[in-house]
């Protein structure tokens, strides 16, 4: 488990671009899929940003999570449009929801419940932004959004969880 | 850039008793979400926005087709029946189109690229305060 911490300044910087270039390319994997109900996505770029939020810490997810968001607005196009607005809102309250919670219960919640909070902050933040243009009556949408949320959040976090398990046991395992 | 204490040793495998909380917390929450956002309207009279213009207001009892100039180009919001939808969109997802049909209060049809929003108007009515 401390492989992480005995890494130097450029090993870890250049473990985090690696993270960062894995989550851009999730987030157009994911732009392409079809998604069945309409805005609705998995989530799958946030597993990289809680597998780095609980390796590497909060700044380092922050980080990571910027330049995700660069590289896919530029890959998507929609580099400072309203879309990437509102990934950016999202990415960061989920980030901001899932960091707080591990610093409050590391012990209690696995990176499944963690998921969740940071699914349903994304939700929420999406559709605060929304309501900033469209006016309250995007809230309407939260129970569908919200509900949506929680089963994709449950999914993201156990691939998270998956991973994270599959990292601590081949550092476990390496001579 | 510190390894911080986020990850303990022993972090926890899914699922924990404290996700559960948070699972049973969430879904409880739905509801209560549910209720405040509520959706009020008098059925038939629809609210349509496109970015900062003046919200405009049409009868669904009346068929017809509206062009909605936006930021992105021309999007055709086509109204039969007591129903409203996007007909055609400019942009490259078309979102909006697939939103489907607005018959009732309570959902609305929305288009983020184009920045348009269609939903029924509420009984209070905010049109007033908007093309003032």
């Amino acid at each position: 488990m401390n492989a992480p911490a005995t890494l130097g300044g450029s090993a870890l910087r250049a473990r985090l671009a690696l993270y960062a270039a894995a989550a851009a390319l999730l987030f157009v994997v994911e732009r392409a899929l079809p998604n069945p109900v309409p805005w609705v996505r998995l989530g799958l770029p946030n597993i990289v940003t809680l597998i780095v939020l609980l390796e590497h810490g909060a700044r380092a997810a922050s980080l990571v999570l910027a330049v995700r968001l660069l590289l896919g607005g530029l890959f998507a196009g929609t580099l400072f449009g309203p879309q990437s607005l509102l990934s950016a809102a999202g990415g960061a309250a989920s980030l901001a929801a899932m960091s707080t919670a591990a610093r409050l219960a590391a012990n209690r919640l696995s990176p499944f419940g963690l998921s969740l909070l940071g699914a349903a902050a994304h939700a929420t933040a999406q559709l605060g932004t929304l309501a900033l243009w469209f006016g309250g009556g995007m809230f309407a949408f939260l129970p569908l959004f919200g509900g949506l949320s929680l089963v994709t959040g449950a999914v993201t976090g156990l691939i998270a969880d998956a991973l994270l398990a599959r990292l601590a046991h081949a550092r476990a395992g390496a001579p | 850039m510190r390894r911080t204490a986020l990850a303990p040793a022993g972090r926890r495998r899914a699922p924990t008793p404290g996700d559960f909380v948070v699972l049973v917390l969430l879904v409880a929450a739905l509801p209560l979400v549910a209720a405040i956002g509520r959706p009020s309207g008098t059925g038939h009279i629809l609210h349509v926005q496109v970015a900062s213009q003046p919200v405009q207001v049409f009868d669904v009892r009346i068929d017809q087709d509206v062009t909605l100039d936006g930021p992105v180009g021309r999007s055709v919001l086509r109204i039969r029946g007591g129903e409203a939808w996007i007909a055609t969109a400019p942009c490259r997802d078309r979102v909006c189109q697939r939103l489907g049909h607005l018959h009732a209060p309570g959902r609305a049809l929305v288009c983020v690229p184009n920045r348009i929003i269609v939903r029924f108007a509420s009984p209070g009515g905010d049109v007033d305060a908007v093309t003032r």
